[in-house]
């Protein structure tokens, strides 16, 4: 009996979770001696790119040193955030039915009543303050991303609420999904045309072709992330339907 | 201990917290959330980081942070759909082999 134990021991149980505890310990503190060393040997005195900010904000066209950075001095790196939120959508997006209107009005048998008060309290004043952060952008804190989060989050909203139908690749749909880029890339394409580079844009339009883009960004961006969200309860609820189909049979 | 000091160390405890569930977890949802955690630790550390000088903010590590939360949520999203797809995967295929 004894040796049979003896051949069935092999060491004491291993938590796994412990293991991971102590990794992950190890991990931030390993971090924190860095982020220490880095913070403390600087002194404050390194105030990274500010300075360079703050002393060109006068030629990108807005006075937000953010939006600047985000649609002026990098705007390749948004370019291609924007390339990268279409091929998430791309990847995802519901194979359904193109025939059928990109919004719609369902018959609604059940209505929550939560649901559609809050939608029709909501939703306007959701549009009315996106449209105000698309427009503060250009000089306090705010822009098409904060707006298109907003107008995705309101999506949702309706679509949750069951009176709406919005169906993500329709024509229309596909088109909005597309506008930002395609006005992104021709904008910058056609500078190279103007001005001899890549997204260089001439002092005088500046202003007025960030609010372009940044428009077109903030459409692409409602779109695309409400029809991520809406595809994962899409989803759900075509499943659903599946299953009955298939005790029918 | 300066405020930009707290902040990142703060952010990187969060990111800490993230790792272990990503190791940890063994469903796929906890995963997902404990990655989020992670990556807003990070941009925690990023913000914290913009502000060492108490006088100057920097404004590249905000536009970093910026477009780092839209993919994230993209990513997320992506994430979230492929485990609703492997949830219904796995569905069928129990109720076939019943």
């Amino acid at each position: 009996m004894f040796n049979k134990l003896d051949i069935e021991y092999d060491g004491p149980p291993v938590d796994k979770s412990a293991l991971s505890l102590i990794a992950s310990v190890l991990v931030a503190g390993l971090l924190l001696a860095v982020t220490i060393t880095i913070v403390l040997s600087d002194k404050g005195h390194n105030t990274g790119l500010a300075t360079v900010i703050t002393q060109n904000i006068e030629l990108s066209g807005v006075t937000n040193p953010v939006t600047a950075v985000l649609l002026n001095f990098r705007a390749y790196d948004t370019l291609l955030e924007i390339a990268v939120l279409l091929v998430v959508v791309l990847a995802i997006l519901p194979t359904r039915d193109h025939h059928t209107p990109f919004f719609k009005r369902i018959e609604v048998n059940k209505q929550n009543l939560v649901l559609s008060a809050l939608q029709c309290w909501i939703a306007p004043a959701v549009v009315i303050f996106a449209g105000y952060l698309l427009w503060a952008g250009a000089h306090q804190p705010g822009g098409a991303f904060q707006a298109g989060a907003l107008l995705a989050g309101a999506s949702v909203l309706l679509f949750q609420s069951d009176t709406y139908q919005i169906n993500y690749t329709s024509p229309i749909a596909r088109v909005l999904l597309v506008l930002s880029l395609g006005v992104f890339i021709t904008i910058g394409t056609a500078l190279i045309w103007f001005e001899g580079s890549l997204l260089t844009y001439p002092l005088a339009f500046s202003g007025l072709l960030i609010l372009l883009i940044e428009t077109c960004a903030t459409v692409s961006i409602t779109l695309a992330l409400a029809s991520l969200y809406s595809s994962f309860i899409a989803n759900e609820n075509l499943s659903i339907t599946d299953n009955k189909h298939r005790t029918i049979e | 201990m300066t405020s930009a000091l707290f902040y990142s160390m703060a952010g990187l405890a969060l990111f800490a917290i993230g790792f272990f569930g990503v190791v940890v977890a063994s469903h796929v949802m906890r995963k997902i959330l404990a990655l989020n955690v992670m990556g807003v630790g990070i941009f925690m550390f990023l913000i914290a980081l913009a502000k060492r000088n108490p006088l100057v903010v920097d404004p590249l590590p905000h536009a970093l942070v910026l477009t780092g939360i839209v993919i994230a949520v993209a990513g997320t999203a992506l994430a979230l759909n492929l485990m609703v797809r492997i949830h219904h995967i796995d569905q069928s295929s129990q109720e076939q082999s019943k």
